[in-house]
């Protein structure tokens, strides 16, 4: 998987559970910017672990702060995955 | 209201416990005291793969002993639980043959047990759409208070609260008022919640409230330690007889502790997160309703999850709140001996309290090893101290912002 289709497939999740227009979405982004609070987070890394099969430990959850961290690190997750 | 329009002094006249720690008030005081854990890797169902492996089991805990064989398959492990708990707090305030517990009340709070005992009948119905007779009266979240009045012969007020984690906290409050305004004299109340099945555990999971040191189960929760990273999900009962102080003089029986006030307060603010004002609110009403001011706190049982938020907005209410002299109030957490009792937590930690005015020994917080620049107080780590204590406050925040507060007194 490229690092473009994990940021596609990220955003994916995010419009659909935050209904926010997918446009609105860059890698600077601030997830709280997009309404995102503590239980939204910790629901949305539940999906990605879903979507992307993979584990993301909670201490990396507590760190994501943009959409750009979101995709680091599922991308490094699906690479070291692959 | 009593005689002459006077509110009634609320006293405890029996505890009972099921717990982690062991069965029994005075096995899960030693325990408490000694600094042992309640904290294990869970067997009773497979957790190989899982993020969270740990849980708090009951301990010393034999149904079969103490329930006929219909009780056992009536009564979920919820309902088990607060039977064996209140056979001990009825017995200690000798009511077991007393026709005065006729009037008694029945208060319990509960929380996700209903969920869990009928987590076996969800899957059955999917397997074959058929559900068993047992299934609604053995889940119902009334089931464990309801077992008690009947067994006991209690044909006062019969109900079950859930506040989330502050249930208990709550039960007992409301069981306080009742006694203060005379509308009932004596009150069978705490909690119970048995809540460590597959799906409930994976849920807590998915929050990422629950510690994931499963490779070391013992020292998993470490309340307000640097290094927390969360609670472990525990399973147990903590019953208490309250009862007004003239009902206990005139019956003859020994005054074990007081409750002297109950707080409230709801954050209005958020399902999960906590909220500083919220708490200060709580432990302020709890100070007012005791008719005392913050210097007149000797101890604080804190709710304590070991989650890193909690912990540390928890002792940002206690300093708002208590000012320069936070610092020298022993603030302890025994979530990390017992785990998270949930429904139950709050009737445990206050019976922990009612001990600690009673033996002027105040248990440690288990498992802290590392000063946090966010948590700075006295949680008495490693090992308990002996001091005079004449009052505690009790915490319980919940899920959904529930707060509630007991301020616990020495009985003379």
């Amino acid at each position: 998987m490229t690092e473009h289709e994990v940021t596609e497939q990220a955003r994916a999740v995010l419009v659909r559970r935050l209904k926010v227009d997918p446009s609105t979405i860059t890698p600077e982004t601030n997830i709280e910017d997009l309404g995102v609070d503590s239980l939204d987070l910790v629901t949305l890394a539940g999906e990605f672990e879903e979507v992307f099969s993979i584990a993301i430990p909670t201490k990396e959850i507590m760190k994501i702060r943009t959409f750009g961290d979101i995709v680091g690190q599922l991308s490094s997750k699906v690479g070291a995955a692959a | 209201m009593g005689a002459g329009g006077m509110r009634e002094s609320v006293v405890i006249t029996g505890m009972g416990v099921v717990s982690p720690l062991g069965t029994g008030v005075d096995t899960f005081w030693e325990s408490l005291v000694a600094g042992s854990t309640g904290l294990r890797a869970i067997t009773a169902f497979d957790v190989s793969g899982r993020r969270v492996q740990i849980g708090a089991p009951p301990a010393g805990f034999d149904p079969d002993a103490r329930l006929s064989p219909r009780d056992s398959q009536r009564l979920s492990l919820s309902s088990q639980m607060a039977v064996v708990a209140a056979e001990e707090a009825l017995g200690q305030a000798r009511l077991l043959d007393d026709d005065e517990r006729r009037g008694a009340g029945v208060i319990l709070g509960a929380s996700m047990t209903s969920v869990a005992a009928s987590e076996p009948y969800h899957k059955k119905y999917y397997e074959t759409s058929k559900v068993s007779a047992v299934g609604i009266p053995k889940c119902m979240n009334n089931a464990a208070a309801s077992a008690l009045s009947i067994r006991f012969g209690l044909h006062g007020q019969l109900f079950t609260l859930d506040a989330a984690c502050a249930s208990s906290t709550h039960a007992i409050g409301i069981a306080f008022l009742l006694i203060q305004s005379g509308i009932q004299s004596i009150v069978v109340t705490g909690g119970s919640d048995a809540t460590l099945n597959p799906v409930l555990l994976e849920g807590w999971s998915a929050l990422r409230v629950l510690s994931e040191c499963n490779d070391d189960p013992e020292h998993a929760c470490k309340p307000f330690s640097r290094d927390r990273d969360g609670f472990v999900l525990g399973e147990g009962a903590g019953v208490l007889v309250l009862e007004s102080e003239s009902s206990a003089r005139a019956r003859g029986v020994p005054i074990l502790a007081r409750v002297l006030g109950y707080g409230f307060s709801s954050d209005a603010h958020h399902l999960t997160a906590p909220s500083e004002d919220g708490q200060v609110e709580a432990m302020e009403r709890a100070l007012v309703s005791a008719g005392l001011s913050p210097e007149a706190i000797d101890h604080i049982n804190a709710h304590g999850t070991g989650t890193p938020l909690n912990d540390r907005i928890e002792t940002s209410a206690v300093k708002k709140l208590f000012g320069t002299r936070a610092g020298s109030i022993p603030v302890v957490s025994i979530k990390g001996a017992v785990g998270h009792l949930l429904g139950a937590a709050g009737a445990v930690e206050a019976i922990a309290s009612a001990l600690t005015t009673m033996h002027d020994r105040v248990p440690p917080t288990r498992n802290y090893r590392e000063q946090d620049p966010e948590c700075d107080l006295d949680y008495v780590p490693g090992v308990a101290r002996s001091m005079t204590v004449r009052t505690v406050l009790s915490n319980s925040f919940a899920f959904g912002g529930s707060n509630a507060c007991l301020v616990v007194g020495k009985a003379a």
